[in-house]
């Protein structure tokens, strides 16, 4: 279906984190794909794993408490896992880079947002200052910040949230990565805000050509960005597809209670209460046995409360973790 | 007919900037500019804007929790504004609002039981027994487990603790609620949970709602009619689909044209704002919103635009609108 050389292949990959009150199994299962030029959608509430699984990719993972206790992560063919730390340096911010949430941060309020890139551009690539310092500018031209000459001598905290993040871009993108890794890069910003950044996105995505993973837990954003959709539930992928296929014809049950319980800002004003998902994401430390969704799936039957469902393709491109999908 | 439980007329609300060796005012924040509206009985008004134009000012002015600059405020009929803090106690009770931070907002050391009691303590009403009562009820009324009465804050999760801040905020049986951003600090899949709990206490109880909110698809659902602030005035108020469908004021329909839909099949027209919103302290002159609006006129930067009423219970304020 989709041609395009793969770029990244993770397979099953579980990150744990060793704490005092005992093991997170943060990321149990997480299975992406990623090819070419190609948005993918990371989706899933708070401590599903979606930074865990960035940061695995990053090779960020703060060791202690935390390890990547198997799985693969192949980038252009080659496992990240099995790569030196001075290997990865390289790596990252050159071939993949990141930007976060909160660009405060991420971005060092001693220095102007000048240096920062430059210095960024000068530990990936051989060329002077001068040149550098021209990149930056016109890398923050590209990311649409006016008058970026004055601009560069500016510092993070005598700009907006919008600014920033558009800074943060501009670094992430300033080495030319084949991946960028966007982790709730719009969540705190507001709506007219949020449609500049994401409007700068995909120009760029488009411009510049780099595959973008977006990880949010926001539904409408990777419905307008991603062209495939991966859910998360508690540390696993439970379902992968199109954008078109998972919002058209959801088939895990998750996913399913999930589309259903937004309130549509399309939709006229029903006095109908939402349909909601039952209880809560489970507590990290007593995973539910058999499926992780099990306590709150109206579907649930008892072989789900004892075995594990496997993720398995339903349909040509459709992966699915569930014993009873919903039929499409 | 229906009835006005309260209104606001010129609402104003300055925040000092204090400055120099005196520390003399130097400026001041103008996070709530002379605004206007209502909220009929048994209804819900949604307040929405960007973060910083003034929607929690407007909520804690209209409760008296901040002493306005200006303005005045109307409370079945009685004009408050003046009221000092002994004549508001009797009418403490019937107002109450809740926060957006579930975390925040509740003492970490006091056990939930007593949390929920505390106003019903405050203001003394019935005997020891009854308010241990009354908070066991209003426990199971929204969703919590009334054995729970003796555990903390932090052994809850977050939509629980919300429920917490529901109990809390209804167990003085109040006709009005602020409702400051209440689920957006909640996951996805709770947040619906506590919209329904909002929206059936309302109508059990017959509360009136002023809900703040960022989220527009959630002010969509629960409001009657909706009120969008920018940098400190209202710029719009309207019937709920007459504002979604037929936005008038250009920042209201850029704001409506930024929301994503979680539709892939629907692709919308888009207007993009350029910059960012001014600060507060120095908005422009004329209209406020001039430096990011796409049809802004000559006339735009010398005169602020009236509010003015396109049809009934639709008011706008923009020059577009007078000219004709
Ligand atoms: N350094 C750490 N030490 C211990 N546990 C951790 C650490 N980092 C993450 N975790 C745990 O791993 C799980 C997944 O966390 P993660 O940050 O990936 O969530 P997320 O999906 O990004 O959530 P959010 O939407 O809130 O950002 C959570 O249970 C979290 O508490
Ligand atoms: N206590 C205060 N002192 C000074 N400025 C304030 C205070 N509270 C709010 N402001 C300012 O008033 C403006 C409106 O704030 P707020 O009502 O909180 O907006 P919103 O709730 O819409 O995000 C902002 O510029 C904010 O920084
Ligand atoms: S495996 Fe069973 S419990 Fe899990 S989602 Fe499917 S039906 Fe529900
Ligand atoms: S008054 Fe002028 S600047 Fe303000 S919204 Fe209307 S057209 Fe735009
Ligand atoms: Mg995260
Ligand atoms: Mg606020």
């Amino acid at each position: 279906m989709d041609n395009r050389e793969v770029l990244v292949d993770i397979k099953n990959l579980r990150t744990f984190f060793y704490t005092e009150d005992g093991v997170v199994p943060a990321v149990d299962g997480i299975d992406l794909t990623i090819h070419q030029g190609e948005v993918v959608g990371l989706v899933g509430e708070s401590g599903c794993g979606k930074s865990v699984t960035a940061l695995s990719i990053m090779r960020l993972i703060p060791d202690p408490p935390g390890k990547i206790v198997g799985g693969e992560i192949f980038f252009h063919g080659e496992d990240l896992l099995k790569k030196s730390n001075e290997e990865m340096r390289l790596i990252r911010g050159d071939k993949i880079s990141m930007i976060f949430q909160e660009p405060m941060t991420s971005l060092n309020p001693v220095y102007t947002i000048g240096d920062q890139i430059s210095e960024a551009i000068t530990l990936h690539q051989k060329i002077n200052a001068v040149e550098a310092k021209k990149r930056t500018i016109e890398m923050l031209h590209l990311v649409g910040i006016p008058e970026p000459e004055r601009r560069y001598s500016q510092y993070p905290h005598e700009m907006s949230g919008g600014m920033r993040q558009r800074v943060m871009i501009a670094m992430a993108l300033s080495c030319n990565p084949d991946l960028l890794i966007s982790d709730e890069a719009t969540t705190a910003l507001d709506v007219t805000i949020q449609a500049q950044i994401l409007d700068l996105m995909r120009g760029l995505q488009k411009k510049l050509g780099m595959a973008i993973l977006i990880i949010t837990h926001n539904l409408a954003v990777v419905a307008e960005m991603a062209d495939t959709i991966n859910i998360a539930y508690a540390g696993k992928i439970v379902e992968s597809a199109t954008a078109r296929e998972i919002f058209k014809s959801p088939r895990h049950p998750y996913t399913y209670g999930l589309l259903q319980s937004i309130p549509k800002f399309t939709e006229k004003r029903t006095s109908e209460p939402l349909p909601a998902i039952e209880g809560m994401v489970p507590s990290p430390y007593h995973m539910p046995k058999g499926c992780s969704f099990n306590p709150r799936c109206p579907f649930a039957t008892e072989k789900c409360r004892e075995e594990e469902p496997e993720l398995v393709e339903l349909a040509p491109g459709h992966m699915v973790r569930c014993f009873h999908p919903i039929e499409s | 007919m229906e009835t006005r439980l309260v209104e606001v007329q010129k609402l104003k609300k300055f925040f000092p900037i204090k400055g120099g060796v005196f520390s003399t005012t130097v400026a001041s924040v103008k996070a709530v500019d002379e605004i206007d509206f209502f909220i009929n009985q048994g209804e819900t008004l949604g307040l929405v804007g960007e973060s910083g134009s003034g929607k929690t000012t407007a909520g804690r002015t209209m409760l008296k929790l901040l002493q306005p600059t200006g303005g005045k405020i109307i409370y079945k009929g009685k004009d408050i504004t003046k009221l000092t803090p002994n004549e508001m106690r009797p009418l403490r009770r019937n107002m109450q609002i809740m926060f957006q931070d579930p975390y925040g907002s509740l003492n970490p050391r006091m056990p939930v039981g007593d949390i929920i009691q505390e106003p019903l303590d405050v203001h003394a009403i019935g005997t020891r027994k009854e308010r241990r009562q009354a908070v066991k009820a209003m426990m199971e009324t929204v969703g919590l487990r009334p054995e729970f009465e003796k555990r903390y804050p932090h052994e809850f999760s977050g939509g629980q603790r919300q429920r917490i801040g529901v109990a809390r905020a209804l167990v003085l049986n109040p006709e009005l609620l602020v409702l400051d951003e209440p689920i957006s600090a909640l996951d996805v899949s709770i947040q619906s949970q506590i919209i329904n709990l909002l929206q059936e206490m309302q109508q059990r109880l017959n509360l009136t709602y002023l809900f703040i909110a960022h989220d527009l698809a959630v002010v969509r659902h629960m409001s009657d009619r909706v009120a969008v602030m920018y940098l400190g005035k209202i710029v719009e108020t309207a019937e709920n689909d007459e504002l979604f469908d037929h936005p008038l004021h250009p920042y209201t329909q850029a704001l409506l044209s930024a929301v994503p839909v979680p539709d892939p099949e629907v692709k919308r027209e888009r207007i993009i704002l350029q910059g960012d919103v001014p600060s507060p302290v120095n908005p422009p002159s004329g209209c406020h919103f001039r430096t990011r609006c796409p049809y802004a006129m000559p006339i735009c930067k010398e005169q602020e635009p009236a509010m003015i009423e396109v049809s009934p219970d639709h008011t706008v304020a923009c020059h577009l609108l007078t000219k004709k």
